[in-house]
């Protein structure tokens, strides 16, 4: 069963690429949350162990595709957008959602039209997978616990072996995700550096006390804009590029932990490129927790430095806008 | 209970939770696998995917028979009692 939202693109959404990943992520999970909600007839917030006690549904992977034609920077302030999503659920364990998103106008068929496509979907994918748990000591490990105050049975069963929660363990014992094409070529000559970032308690949390998932992404951009102009071992036109004129297609994310909400985090950012594809570049992530040296995020990546067949051209005589007033 | 069912399942949860071991540490079937955090919320699901498809059974998850599984020995237990269940019909 599809769900659908509509979302308008606002500053609130945007950076000065246009549509901001991590925000489209927080919209997207939102959405996740009120679809779910509606499907088991209870609020996610609400959701209670058979003792009473708060259930989390946590983020453990997220997986982004933009074709090329459709990259975060082709959608502007105002485009209104028609999100479709479908949630699955692993009996009372585990959530998956796959949410495809494009402006009304391109996405405006009827359902079953939209959906009908060979291979990949012609539309950017956002994907969570989601895992109930409650809150261990430290945000360490995901204490085992299910919540007993809402029915599962409405949603589509999803496969147990082939679900995100699968992939993001799968993460976990090997540091791979996959994205990576296996014979591209590192772009390092040594270990990469790693950028530090103090936990913001006020910028960086959500009502749970948490470090809020989708601000993972800044951190992982953090290192991306360190890593992008750093010298190659090889020539690459990535460390010559404006970083502004990056565009993302695909993203994996795995989360194993979580941050304190007065730890450091560090960003370590390895590239990966192919000599035939000197238009593309592959980046490895790896957020570790400062506190322990715990790896707590994995992240792979698929950049494009080609311009957007979709991106505009800034006329001369087009206003600015501005987003403070002066 | 079968003892062999019981391996098969400590096998599982030696290999593919190796990592939260304490060094030196052993598994026998009577091991707290839940209780003890050594299988969490993600492992379960990896575990749940092993039974269904090693035994082909599915387990009903709730906090209450979590609690009764904790261990490889109650688990084989459940599983010989699904399967011969599934027989009968």
């Amino acid at each position: 069963m599809w769900r659908e939202y509509a979302l308008t693109v606002g500053l609130p959404q945007t950076n000065y690429r246009n549509l901001a990943e991590a925000k489209l992520l927080m919209e997207a999970c939102n959405f996740f949350w009120r679809g779910l909600g509606e499907a088991i007839q209870c609020p996610v917030a609400q959701l209670r162990s058979a003792q009473g006690d708060p259930v989390y549904a946590t983020i453990a992977f997220v997986e982004e595709r933009f074709p090329m034609d459709r990259t975060l920077q082709t959608f502007h302030l105002d485009d209104r957008l028609r999100c479709l999503l479908r949630i699955r659920a692993i009996k009372n364990l585990a959530t998956e959602c796959l949410m495809m998103f494009d402006r009304e106008d391109r996405l405006a068929a009827p359902l079953d039209a939209a959906l009908s496509f060979d291979g990949a979907p012609p539309y950017p994918v956002v994907r969570f997978g989601s895992i109930f748990a409650a809150p261990g000591p430290g945000n360490g490990r995901l204490k085992l616990t299910v919540p007993a105050n809402a029915t599962f049975q409405d949603l589509a069963a999803l496969p147990l072996e082939d679900n995100p929660i699968q992939v993001t363990r799968r993460a976990q014992e090997t540091g791979r995700l996959d994205v990576i094409p296996p014979n591209w070529v590192s772009l390092d000559a040594d270990a990469p550096p790693e950028v530090s970032y103090t936990i913001d308690p006020d910028r960086d949390t959500n009502a749970a006390g948490l470090v809020y998932f989708a601000n993972y992404i800044a951190f992982l951009e953090m290192g991306e804009r360190s890593a992008l102009p750093r010298a190659s071992a090889w020539p690459h036109p990535s460390t010559s590029a404006d970083p502004a004129g990056r565009q993302l297609l695909h993203r994996r994310v795995a989360y194993f932990e979580n941050a304190g909400l007065s730890d450091r985090v560090a960003i370590s950012v390895s590239r990966f490129a192919s000599p035939t594809r000197p238009d593309q570049l592959g980046l490895r992530y790896q957020l570790v927790r400062a506190s322990d040296r715990k790896l707590i995020c994995l992240s792979e990546a698929l950049m494009t430095f080609a311009p957007s067949p979709q991106l505009p051209e800034r006329r001369a005589s087009e206003p600015h806008r501005a987003g403070v007033l002066p | 209970m079968s003892a062999r069912t019981s391996d098969r399942i400590l096998a599982f949860v030696q290999e593919t939770f190796r990592n939260r071991l304490d060094p030196g540490q052993g598994l026998s079937s009577s091991t707290p696998l839940f209780s003890s955090q050594l299988i969490d919320s993600m492992g379960l699901i990896e575990l749940l995917a092993f039974l269904e498809k090693e035994f082909g059974v599915s387990l009903e998850v709730t906090v209450d028979e979590l609690t009764k599984l904790d261990t490889a020995a109650n688990l084989a237990h459940e599983i010989e009692r699904l399967q011969q269940a599934r027989e009968r019909v």
